[in-house]
C-alpha cells in the first residue's frame, strides 16, 4: 500500500522558493498564508543547509491528536486533510505540529473564503468536497492527486529537490542519489577539514 | 532542527523580528527576517489591496470545464535566459493553470520562484492599463492615437531642430527576437545610432572581450552540457538565485563527481553548495586569475598541445603572469597561496572543467580585461572547444542574448556587423532599401573638435543606455553628435539599473520628452518631478504575443501566444509600426514584411532577418523549423541537447547558433563552440579567424586542428569569393549563388553559397585560425589589473592606476584617472557592491508588481558584516541610511551577516519606489504601483565606465553606512 | 438623538444575546481523538484504489526523476 512522503534533499535544494510560488499559483493561496516555506539553517556560512517545508502528512499525525472537533482525516494512502466546517480555528494544531504547518487567516484576509479556519499543504489534494469541484477550489485548492498529477511544489521544483509521492519511490530515488555521491562528500569543507579521502 | 513560525500575521510587539533584536532569536534565516519584517512594516495593510482573484473552475472529469475547452500553449519563462518551458492551460481567453513542462529539454519542469509564478502575468492586476500622459504633475489616460500623435510631432520637431540623435531609443532584452531587429531597423530608419538595451549593462564587456579573444562573443555550451563537466569554476556569479534551473545541472554533475569551485566576494547561495569556496576582494579577479596561472605554470598543468595548436600570444600573458606571485596575488585580492593552489589544482585535474563568470566578472572600468583573462585561463587548461569545458557565461534577461544578436546596441548592426559602410550596405540590401536614402536619414557633420573620429555618425558608435544621463547632461559642445539628447524612449528597460541616481532624477527633469513603453510604469514614470510631456504607452508582456527568443546557449525557442492582451495594451511591434507610420518610415520598415491590421507578422520577420544574419547563423532559422522543434521538445537528449529520433532527428534543440547557411541547407545548430570533434556539418566547429592571419610576423591560422572531416587539414583564412576561386571551389557554386557571392566574404554573401561550399568541404565559414590572448585592438592589449575609480585599497592605486580621462568615448568625455585622483577610502571606508535576488528581476517592476514574488521580499535591505555592523552601531533589521561617495544615498535595512566579508556591503539592485528616504508611491497612474516598493541600490553607485563598451562599475564602489 | 438610539439599541443587543443563549445546536462535536467527524471526502475511497495509486507512482517516475 503506497504511502504519500515528502522528501527534500538538502543537498539539492537552493532557497530559489519555486515549490513556495507554485504552491500560491495552483491553489490560489493568498497573501499572508504559506503552506509551504522553505527555511535555511547557517544562512550565509559554511555548512549553509535549506529545506522546503510543508505538512509532512505524518502517519501517526500530531495535529488530528489534538483537534477539538476532530476534523482530520486521512486518505487510504496516507494524506492528511481536514474539514474546514468543521474547524474552529483554535490553533491546536499548530502547537501540536512538529513542522509548524497549520496557517491561520488574518482576520483581515478572507483566506479560501472561510474566515479564521485553519489552511494547510493538501498535497495538493484537495478537501472534504466533491473532487475538481468550485467548492473544493475555494476552500482548499487544487486536487491534483485525483487528476492524476502530484503536488506542484514538488514537481516544480527547480532542482528535484523536492520529490512527493509513494514513499518507496522516493526512497529509491534518494538512495541512488545518496550512492552517487558516496566516496566524496557533499558538505562543504569537509575534505579540508578531514582529508580528502573522507 | 528548530523551524520558525513565519508568516502568521503577528503584531509587531510579537514579530520574531523583536526577539531577534533582544539576542533570543536563534538562526534566524534571511527571509524570515524580511518576510516579517515587511509584514509588520506593511504587508498588512498590502495584504488587504490583494483580491482573490480569477479562480481556477476545475471540473470532476479532469481538467476540460462545462463551459469551454482548455487549450495547452507552449511558452517559455520570461525572467531569465535558462528559459524553461511552461505549459500554460487557457480556458476562455483567460490564463486559468500552469503545469510543469516535465519534458522541456532545458528544465525538466523545475522552477524558480519566478518561473512557477509566471501565471500572475495573466492576471497583471498592477499593469499599465492605458496610455497615459502627465498633465500639470497628473496622470491622465489619453487614447493611444492622441498619444502616438503628440510623441511623434514632438520627435519630429526634436528632429528638425537638434537631429536625429537627439533622441535615444532604449530597447529591452524582454523584446522577443523578432521584436528586437525591428527595433534595431527602425532606430536605423529614424536615423541614429542612439539605441541600446540591457545588454550594454550586463554582459556587455563579456560579448566584447570573448569575441576578440576566439570570435563569437557568447556563451560556448550549454546548462545542459555542464553534466558532462569534471569541474565547474562559478566566479562572480550566483546561480542558485540568478538562474536557479542551471543548479539542476550543477548539482547533478556534483553527484556524478563533479567538483564545484565558487570564487565570489560573497558566500552566496550558491557557494554553500560548493567543494571549495574562495574569497576574493571585489575587483581582484585578474590577480586571482594571474595567481591561477601561475600556478598552471609552476606545475606543468597548462595542456601544451592545445596551447600550441590553437593559442596564440601565451608567451605575453606569461610575461603579465610573471608580476603576479602568490604574494602580490594575495596582496591585491586576499586570496592567499595555498588556497589558490587547491583552487587551480582542483581545475586542473578535473579535466574537462568548465568557467562559469556573470556580472561580478563584467561589471567593472576593465571587465573587459577579466572576461578576455577568464578565458585565457580556459585556454591553458586546454577546455575549450570540449563537451563539459567552455566558457558557460550566463547571460541575464530570458532574450538578452537575441536582443544582443539583433544588435539593439549603440555600436552594432543586427549579426554584429559592426557599423562599416560595408555592413550598413549589407543591411540595407536586405531590408531592399537604397543605402544612400538611408544614410541620408542621419546627422551629416563630424565632430573632430569633440573628441570624435572623422566619420559621420552613422558610422560612430551611438550613446549607451550606461551613459544616457551624460548625453542629457553634459555640455552639448563635449558631445559627438549635433546636440544633446533631449527625448528619452525607455521601451522596455528599468532605470534603476544604471548608476548615479540624484543626478538621473535631474537628466530626466531636463529632457524635452520622456516615453516609457512597457507593461510597468516602472521608476521612469516616477522618479522625477516632471509635469508635462510625458508618456507612459502599454505594452503587453511576451506571454500576449508569440516569436521567438534566444537562451544564454543560443538556443532559439518559439513561445506560443498565452493570451490577448491584456486592457488598452499592444505588443511592442505593433507599437513600433504605429510610431514608424507617425514618423513617416513605416513603409521602408515593414518593405518585405506583411502586415496584418497594425501588427508586423512575426514570421515574416524571422523570414526576412535569416537573410541577412549570415554571420551568427541564425541564417538557417525559418518559423516552421523553430516551431517544429517546440512541438518536439520531448524528443531531445537532455544532456546533449540532440533531438533523438522524432521529426527534428539529429538536430540540436533550438537550433543553437550558428545554424549556418540557408534553411535548405538543415544544419542541426551548434551546441558547443569550437569543437572540432564533430563535423561542422554536425555542429563542429573550431576558433576564428578575426583577425587576420599573421601578427607581428606570427602566424594566427589555427596548427594541426581542424574539425573532423575537414578538407582543409589545418588553420585556413575566412572563405572569401576570392578564396574559393584559389582552391578551385568556385563552380561548385551555382550561377545564382555567383552572381551575389563574387567579390563577397562568406558574411557578406547573401546566396549562402560561400557557406554553403565551405560546410560541404568540412570547413568552417570563418576561417581557422588560433584563439588570441592579446587583442591589440583594446586598451590593455594583455589583460592588466586596475585599480577601480573607487577604491578602498588606495594605496594599491600607484601600481595599478586606471585609464587617463577620454573625450569622445561612446560620444562622450569620460572620466577615469580624475575620479580616482581623489581618495574617497576615509570618509567611504567600506566596498560597495550589488548582485540579485531569486524573487526579483532586473529593475524588478514587473516581479514586484507579482503578490506571489512580492510576498517573499518586502523590504530592501543591505548586508553588513556584523564587524561593521558594530563599529557603526547598528543592528540587525534597524533602518539605516548607506551614502555612497557621489552623494547619493538611500534608507534601508541593515541584514546583518557573515555572508558578506567585513569591509563589504551588499545590496540588491531589484528595488525602486523609494528615493533618498522618500515614499513615492503616490506617483505612480493609480493601481498601477508594485506591491512592494524600496530604494534602488544604484541611487548609491557611482561613476565608472568600462573602456572597450562602457559598461557601468557596480560591482565595487564605497559606501558609509550609518543608522537612520 | 444619540441616548434615544441607545435606548432601543441595548435592549436589542440584549434580546438578541438572550436569544443566542437559548439557541443549542444540534450536531455537537464531542471530542474523540482519531475520530473524523467531518464530511465524507470521495477521494479516500478513490485513494484506496490500486489503479489510482499505480497512476500516482507512474507520474512521479515520469517527472521527479533525473533524465
Ligand atoms: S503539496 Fe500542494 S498544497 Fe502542499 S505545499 Fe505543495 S503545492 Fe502546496
Ligand atoms: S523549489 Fe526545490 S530547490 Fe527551490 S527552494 Fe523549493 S525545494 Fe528548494
Ligand atoms: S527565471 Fe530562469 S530559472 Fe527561473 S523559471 Fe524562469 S527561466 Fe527558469
Amino acid at each position: 500500500m503506497a504511502k504519500m512522503k515528502f522528501l527534500c534533499d538538502a543537498e539539492r535544494c537552493i532557497e530559489c522558493n519555486g515549490c513556495v510560488t507554485a504552491c500560491k499559483n495552483v491553489n490560489e493561496v493568498p497573501w499572508g498564508i504559506n503552506r509551504r516555506r522553505v527555511v535555511t539553517l547557517n544562512d550565509g556560512v559554511p555548512g549553509e543547509k535549506s529545506i522546503s517545508v510543508a505538512c509532512m502528512h505524518c502517519t501517526d499525525a500530531p495535529c488530528a491528536a489534538v483537534c477539538p472537533v476532530d476534523c482530520f482525516y486521512t486518505t487510504a494512502d496516507g494524506v492528511v486533510l481536514h474539514d474546514k466546517d468543521l474547524c474552529i480555528g483554535c490553533g491546536y494544531c499548530f502547537y501540536a505540529c512538529p513542522f509548524g504547518a497549520p496557517q491561520y487567516p488574518s482576520p483581515q484576509e478572507r483566506a479560501f473564503a472561510v474566515r479564521g479556519k485553519m489552511d494547510k499543504c493538501t498535497f495538493c489534494a484537495g478537501g472534504p468536497e466533491e473532487p475538481g469541484s468550485q467548492a473544493e477550489f475555494e476552500k482548499y485548492g487544487a486536487n491534483r492527486v485525483a487528476e492524476g498529477k502530484l503536488p506542484a511544489c514538488a514537481e516544480m521544483c527547480a532542482t528535484k529537490a523536492l520529490l512527493a509521492g509513494d514513499g518507496d519511490v522516493l526512497a529509491d530515488i534518494y538512495r541512488k542519489r545518496v550512492l552517487r555521491r558516496a566516496g566524496r562528500p557533499q558538505t562543504w569543507g569537509w575534505e579540508k577539514a578531514y582529508g580528502a579521502d573522507v | 532542527m528548530k523551524l520558525i513560525k513565519k508568516s502568521d500575521p503577528v503584531s509587531a510587539a510579537e514579530s520574531p523580528l523583536a526577539s531577534h533584536a533582544d539576542g533570543k532569536g536563534v538562526s534566524l534565516d534571511r527571509r524570515a527576517f524580511l518576510r516579517n519584517a515587511g509584514l509588520t512594516a506593511g504587508g498588512l495593510a498590502l495584504a488587504s489591496q490583494v483580491t482573490p482573484g480569477l479562480v481556477r473552475q476545475a471540473e470532476a472529469e479532469g481538467p476540460v470545464a462545462a463551459n469551454g475547452e482548455v487549450q495547452t500553449k507552449r511558452t517559455v519563462c520570461g525572467h531569465c535566459s535558462v528559459g524553461c518551458g511552461i505549459y500554460a492551460e487557457v480556458r476562455d481567453g483567460i490564463w486559468v493553470g500552469q503545469e510543469p513542462a516535465f519534458d522541456h529539454p532545458f528544465c525538466l519542469g523545475g522552477h524558480c520562484a519566478k518561473g512557477a509564478a509566471v501565471r500572475d502575468h495573466g492576471r497583471g492586476e498592477r499593469r499599465l492599463k492605458y496610455p497615459m500622459k502627465m498633465v500639470d504633475g497628473q496622470w491622465k489616460r489619453i487614447s493611444w492615437d492622441q498619444a502616438i500623435e503628440e510623441i511623434g510631432d514632438k520627435m519630429l520637431e526634436i528632429r528638425e531642430k537638434s537631429g536625429p540623435d537627439s533622441v535615444q531609443w532604449l530597447g529591452s532584452a524582454k523584446f522577443n527576437n523578432e521584436q528586437a531587429y525591428l527595433f534595431r531597423k527602425m532606430a536605423a530608419l529614424w536615423g541614429s545610432n542612439n539605441v541600446d538595451h540591457q545588454a550594454r549593462i550586463c554582459h556587455s564587456t563579456t560579448v566584447a572581450g570573448v569575441a576578440n579573444t576566439w570570435g563569437y562573443g557568447a556563451m560556448t555550451n550549454s546548462y545542459n552540457d555542464i553534466l558532462k563537466s569534471k569541474s565547474i569554476l562559478i566566479i562572480g556569479g550566483n546561480p542558485a538565485e540568478a538562474h536557479p534551473v542551471s543548479m539542476q545541472f550543477v548539482l547533478r554533475a556534483k553527484e556524478n563527481g563533479a567538483k564545484l569551485l565558487v570564487i565570489d566576494p560573497r558566500f552566496s547561495r550558491t557557494a554553500a553548495h560548493a567543494d571549495q569556496f574562495v574569497r576574493l576582494r571585489p575587483g581582484s579577479d585578474i590577480a586571482v586569475m594571474y595567481g591561477m596561472l601561475w600556478h598552471i605554470f609552476e606545475n606543468g598543468w597548462e595542456d601544451k598541445e592545445f596551447i600550441e595548436q590553437r593559442v596564440w600570444g601565451m608567451d605575453k600573458i606569461r610575461e603579465e603572469m610573471a608580476r603576479w606571485t602568490p604574494e602580490e596575488v594575495e596582496r591585491v585580492s586576499g586570496v592567499d597561496r595555498e588556497t589558490l593552489y587547491e583552487a587551480t589544482r582542483l581545475m586542473a585535474e578535473n579535466r574537462p572543467g568548465t568557467f562559469v563568470w556573470c556580472m561580478g566578472g563584467t561589471q567593472h572600468t576593465i571587465g573587459n580585461n577579466f572576461t578576455r583573462l577568464y578565458s585565457i585561463v580556459q585556454l591553458a587548461l586546454g577546455n575549450m572547444g570540449r563537451e563539459g569545458g567552455g566558457t558557460n557565461i550566463f547571460r541575464g534577461h530570458d532574450n538578452v542574448q537575441g536582443a544582443t544578436d539583433f544588435g539593439v546596441l549603440s555600436d552594432n548592426l543586427p549579426g554584429y556587423y559592426g557599423l562599416s559602410e560595408a555592413a550598413w550596405r549589407h543591411w540595407a540590401a536586405v531590408w531592399d532599401l537604397d543605402f544612400d536614402e538611408l544614410a541620408a536619414r542621419f546627422a551629416q557633420d563630424t565632430y573632430p573638435e569633440r573628441g570624435g573620429p572623422d566619420t559621420k555618425p552613422m558610422f560612430t558608435a551611438g550613446i549607451p543606455v550606461s551613459r544616457w544621463i551624460d548625453g542629457v547632461l553634459e555640455d552639448s559642445d563635449q558631445i559627438v553628435q549635433p546636440d544633446n539628447l533631449r527625448a528619452m524612449v525607455f521601451w522596455g528597460h528599468a532605470p534603476n539599473s544604471q548608476v548615479r541616481g540624484p543626478e538621473m532624477k535631474k537628466a530626466f527633469e531636463k529632457l524635452d520628452m520622456l516615453v516609457v513603453v512597457d507593461p510597468f510604469p516602472t521608476v521612469s514614470a516616477v522618479m522625477h518631478d516632471r509635469r508635462e510631456n510625458t508618456y507612459l504607452l502599454p505594452a503587453t508582456t511576451q506571454f500576449e504575443t508569440y516569436g521567438s527568443l534566444t537562451a544564454s546557449n543560443r538556443s532559439v525557442q518559439w513561445r506560443d501566444k498565452v493570451i490577448d492582451p491584456l486592457f488598452d495594451s499592444r505588443p511592442d511591434h505593433v507599437i513600433m509600426y504605429k510610431l514608424a507610420t507617425k514618423l513617416g518610415f513605416a513603409d521602408d520598415l515593414t518593405k518585405n514584411i506583411q502586415v496584418n491590421g497594425e501588427e508586423p507578422l512575426i514570421e515574416d520577420i524571422v523570414r526576412e532577418y535569416a537573410r541577412g544574419m549570415w554571420s551568427i547563423g541564425y541564417s538557417g532559422m525559418t518559423p516552421e523549423r523553430l516551431k517544429t522543434h517546440q512541438q518536439n521538445w520531448h524528443t531531445f537528449n537532455t544532456t546533449t541537447l540532440r533531438a533523438e529520433g522524432g521529426p527534428v532527428h539529429n538536430e540540436f534543440y533550438g537550433l543553437p547558433w550558428p545554424c549556418w547557411g540557408t534553411p535548405e541547407m538543415k544544419h542541426p545548430g551548434t551546441a558547443n563552440l569550437y569543437d572540432t570533434s564533430l563535423a561542422v556539418a554536425d555542429g563542429g566547429l573550431n576558433f576564428r579567424e578575426n583577425f587576420g592571419t599573421e601578427r607581428d610576423g606570427e602566424d594566427l591560422l589555427a596548427e594541426g586542428s581542424y574539425p573532423v572531416g575537414a578538407d582543409i587539414q589545418g588553420g585556413h583564412p575566412r572563405f572569401t569569393a576570392d578564396l574559393l576561386k584559389q582552391l578551385g571551389w568556385w563552380d561548385e557554386l551555382t550561377d545564382e549563388e555567383k552572381e551575389l557571392a563574387d567579390g563577397k566574404a562568406w558574411n557578406y554573401d547573401r546566396s549562402g553559397g560561400i557557406i554553403r561550399v565551405a560546410i560541404e568541404h568540412g570547413c568552417a565559414p570563418f576561417g581557422n585560425a588560433k584563439a588570441r590572448c592579446v587583442a591589440w585592438n583594446f586598451p590593455d592589449p594583455v589583460p592588466i589589473h586596475r585599480e577601480p575609480l573607487y577604491t578602498s585599497r588606495y594605496e594599491l592605486v600607484a601600481n595599478y592606476p586606471t585609464y587617463e580621462d577620454r573625450r569622445g568615448f561612446f560620444r562622450l568625455p569620460t572620466r577615469y584617472e580624475s575620479v580616482q585622483a581623489t581618495d574617497f577610502s576615509d570618509d567611504y571606508p567600506l566596498i560597495h557592491t550589488s548582485g540579485r535576488l531569486v524573487e526579483y528581476e532586473g529593475g524588478g517592476d514587473e516581479t514586484r508588481s507579482n503578490p506571489w514574488l512580492a510576498e517573499l521580499q518586502q523590504e530592501m535591505f543591505a548586508e553588513i558584516n556584523p564587524v561593521d555592523a558594530n563599529n557603526a552601531g547598528i543592528r540587525d533589521g534597524q533602518d539605516i541610511w548607506l551614502e555612497g561617495p557621489e552623494g547619493g544615498r538611500i534608507r534601508i535595512k541593515a541584514m546583518v551577516t557573515r555572508r558578506v566579508a567585513p569591509g563589504v556591503v551588499f545590496t540588491p539592485y531589484h528595488f525602486g519606489g523609494h528615493l533618498e528616504g522618500r515614499d513615492l508611491r503616490e506617483n505612480y497612474p493609480e493601481g498601477s504601483d508594485p506591491f512592494v516598493l524600496g530604494e534602488a541600490a544604484n541611487t548609491a553607485f557611482t561613476y565608472g565606465y568600462d573602456s572597450v563598451t562602457a559598461m557601468q562599475e557596480t560591482k565595487c564602489s564605497l559606501c558609509a553606512i550609518r543608522p537612520a | 438623538m444619540k441616548t434615544r438610539f441607545l435606548f432601543v439599541a441595548i435592549p436589542l443587543v440584549a434580546v438578541l444575546l438572550l436569544l443566542t443563549g437559548c439557541y443549542e445546536s444540534r450536531d455537537v462535536t464531542l471530542h474523540d481523538a482519531g475520530v473524523y467527524k467531518g464530511q465524507t471526502d470521495p477521494l479516500v475511497e478513490m485513494s484506496a484504489d490500486p489503479a489510482y495509486q499505480e497512476r500516482l507512482r507512474e507520474r512521479l517516475l515520469m517527472v521527479q526523476t533525473d533524465r
